[in-house]
C-alpha cells in the first residue's frame, strides 16, 4: 500500500552453516511479517533474545543482506526496485557497536560528506550545520577524527549521520548496548527528539523490556526467528504462555 | 616516534637500512674505485689501507663493488616488494570484496601460485629471456604475493561487514570508493609490514639466484655474485665472502626487525 511507512511479507532467511565436511543451512528468520507507519510515522521497538534474529531482520530491511523467500516494501514499493540514492533517503541504520561506526581513517566531515556525493557544497554544509545543531553537536567536531571522541558522542554522530539523507525510518540497532548509563539517556533523548521534530519513525532494536517502554507504544517481540507477539505492553503480557515473554514480564514486574 | 627510540634493536635496524639506501643512492661518490677497474698486480689483496676491505681475483676493490652491489640488492628489492605489492593487494582486494566464484578461482590460483618453487620459475624465464637483474625482480615479484593476497583477502571479508562500511553503503557510496576509501585505508598497516619483510625476502633470493650465477650477471656487481666468486678463494681469501656475506646478513636481518617493529606499532590494540 503506497501510504505504509514499512510492509514486511514472509520473510525468510537462512545462514550457511560451516561444519566439518557440509555447509548446514541455519533458519535465521522463520516468516516474519508486519507493517509499520500506515498513513502516519510510527516508531516502535522490536525486542528478542541473543541469537532470535533481530540484527538480521534490521539489515534484510536496511537492503544490506540477501534473502531466500519473503517481500520487503515501503510506500508499497519493493526494496529490490529502488535506485540506492533514492532508497537511502527511505532508511539509514544506526549500530550497535559506536566503535566500528566510524571509519578511523577519515575526518567527521569526509564521511558526512559521503551523503552528498553529486550535490552542491554549500548545500551541503547547511544541512549538516542544521543536523549538528539538532543533534546537540557542535560544527567543531567536522575537523576531527573518530578517534578523538567517547563512545556515546561516536553514538551521536552516527545518529546525525544517520539523519543528514532525511530517511522515513531509522533502524537503532541496541544503539546503547555498549554504552554507560548515561550515555543511554542522552541517546534515548535524541531519539525522542528526532521523532517528535523529524517526525520520523524509528525502530529500536533492544533486548530490555523497560527501554522498550519508555521508547514506544508498539512492541514487536521475537522468539527464535519467529514474531511471538505484537502490539502494546499489555498484548505482550497476555501471550505468557510463551516461554520468553513469560521472563520478559516476569523480570519485569519484579 | 617515542616508540622508536625505546626499541633499541628497530632503531638500530632503521638506520642501518638508510646507510645501505644512502650508500647505494650515492654509490659514485662513495666509492674511492670504479667497481669494474681491475688491478691486476694486486689482486686478491687482503684489506688494507689502499683497498680496506681487500681485492678480488681480478684486482678490483670489493668495497666499491659492495657500495655499487647495495643498489642492485636495494632496486631489486624495491620493484620485486612493488611488483608483490600490487599483485598481492588486487588480487586479495578482489577476492575478498567480491566473494563467491571469484573469490575460489583467485585462491585456488594463489594456491598454485604458492606451491610454485621461484628457483624453477626463475628457470623458465631464463629459458626463455636473458639472466639478469630484471627478470630476477619479476620473478621475485611473480611468486612472493601469495601470502600478502591472503592477508588482505581475510583482512577485506572482516571489513566489509563492518559497520562503517555498512553505514556507507546505506548513503548509496559508489563501490569504488568503498574499496579504496573505505576498505583500502584500513588494510594499509598489514600491507607495509608485508613488504618490509619483503624487502628482506628479495635481498635474500636475489643473493641466492646470483650466487648460483641465474640472476644478475657479471660483471656487475651483486652482493651474491661477489659471494659466488668468493667461494674459490674461501681458505686464501675470507673476505671475498665474509664481507658480502655480513652484508646480506645484517640486511635482511633490519628489514626483518622493521617488518616486526612495524606490526607492533601499527597494531590496533595501540592505535586506540
Ligand atoms: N553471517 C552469518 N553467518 C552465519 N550465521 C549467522 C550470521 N549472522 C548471524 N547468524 C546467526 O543467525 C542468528 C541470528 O543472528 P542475529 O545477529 O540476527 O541475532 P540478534 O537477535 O541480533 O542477536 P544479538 O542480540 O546477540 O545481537 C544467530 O544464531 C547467529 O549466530
Ligand atoms: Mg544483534
Amino acid at each position: 500500500m503506497a501510504n505504509t511507512l514499512l510492509e514486511v511479507k514472509n520473510l525468510i532467511k537462512t545462514y550457511d552453516r560451516e561444519e566439518f565436511f557440509s555447509t548446514k543451512k541455519f533458519l535465521a528468520l522463520d516468516g516474519i511479517s508486519f507493517c509499520a507507519g500506515e498513513n502516519t510515522s510510527e516508531s516502535f521497538s522490536v525486542i528478542g533474545s541473543s541469537g532470535c534474529g533481530k540484527t538480521t531482520l534490521a539489515k534484510i530491511i536496511a537492503g544490506l543482506i540477501e534473502f531466500d523467500f519473503g517481500e520487503v516494501k515501503f510506500f508499497g514499493k519493493n526494496i529490490k526496485s529502488y535506485a540506492p540514492r533514492e532508497f537511502a533517503s527511505m532508511t539509514q541504520m544506526v549500530f550497535q557497536n559506536p566503535y566500528a561506526s566510524l571509519n578511523p581513517k577519515l575526518k567527521i566531515k569526509s564521511s558526512f560528506l559521503e551523503a552528498f556525493y553529486g550535490a552542491q557544497k554549500d548545500e551541503a554544509y547547511k544541512i549538516i550545520e542544521d543536523t549538528l545543531k539538532k543533534t546537540g553537536l557542535d560544527a567543531g567536531i567536522l575537523d576531527k577524527y573518530p578517534h578523538q571522541f567517547s563512545g556515546g558522542q561516536r553514538q551521536r554522530i552516527a545518529i546525525a549521520r544517520s539523519l543528514l539523507k532525511k530517511p522515513k525510518l531509522i533502524i537503532a540497532d541496541e544503539p546503547f548496548a555498549s554504552l554507560d548509563v548515561y550515555s543511554q539517556n542522552m541517546i534515548t533523548d535524541i531519539f525522542s527528539d528526532i521523532r517528535k521534530n523529524f517526525g520520523i519513525s524509528i525502530m529500536l532494536i533492544t533486548h530490555d523490556i523497560s527501554i522498550a517502554k519508555r521508547f514506544a507504544q508498539r512492541m514487536i517481540v521475537m522468539d527464535g526467528g519467529k514474531i511471538v507477539a505484537d502490539g502494546n505492553y499489555d498484548d505482550i503480557a497476555g501471550a505468557k504462555e510463551n516461554k520468553y515473554i513469560y521472563d520478559l514480564i516476569s523480570a519485569m514486574e519484579l | 616516534m617515542k616508540k622508536i627510540l625505546k626499541n633499541k634493536a628497530a632503531l638500530i635496524a632503521l638506520i642501518f637500512i638508510l646507510f645501505v639506501t644512502a650508500a647505494a643512492v650515492f654509490a659514485p661518490l662513495i666509492t674511492p674505485y670504479d667497481p669494474s677497474e681491475q688491478n691486476l698486480p694486486q689482486r686478491l689483496s687482503a684489506p688494507c689501507a689502499q683497498y680496506f676491505l681487500g681485492t678480488d681475483d681480478l684486482g678490483r676493490d670489493v668495497f666499491s663493488r659492495m657500495v655499487f652491489g647495495a643498489r642492485i640488492s636495494v632496486s631489486v628489492g624495491v620493484f620485486a616488494v612493488l611488483l608483490t605489492v600490487l599483485i598481492g593487494v588486487t588480487i586479495g582486494m578482489t577476492a575478498g570484496y567480491f566473494g563467491g566464484t571469484a573469490d575460489a578461482v583467485l585462491m585456488r590460483f594463489t594456491d598454485i601460485v604458492l606451491c610454485f618453487p621461484t628457483f624453477f620459475l626463475i628457470l623458465l624465464v631464463i629459458a626463455f629471456f636473458e639472466p639478469g637483474i630484471y627478470s630476477v625482480m619479476i620473478v621475485i615479484g611473480l611468486t612472493s604475493w601469495t601470502g600478502l593476497a591472503r592477508i588482505v583477502r581475510a583482512e577485506v571479508l572482516s571489513l566489509r561487514e563492518r559497520e562503517f562500511v555498512l553505514a556507507s553503503r546505506m548513503l548509496a557510496v559508489s563501490r569504488l570508493r568503498l574499496l579504496f576509501v573505505h576498505i583500502l585505508p584500513n588494510v594499509i598497516s598489514p600491507i607495509i609490514v608485508y613488504a618490509a619483510i619483503g624487502m628482506g625476502g628479495a635481498i635474500l633470493t636475489e643473493s641466492g639466484l646470483s650466487f648460483l650465477g641465474l640472476g644478475v650477471q657479471p660483471p656487475a656487481p651483486s652482493w651474491g655474485q661477489i659471494l659466488m666468486q668468493g667461494k674459490d678463494y674461501i681458505y686464501s681469501a675470507w673476505w671475498l665472502s665474509v664481507f658480502p656475506g655480513i652484508a646480506i646478513l645484517l640486511t635482511v636481518l633490519s628489514f626483518n626487525l622493521t617488518g616486526d617493529f612495524l606490526r607492533d606499532i601499527l597494531d590496533p590494540k595501540d592505535a586506540n
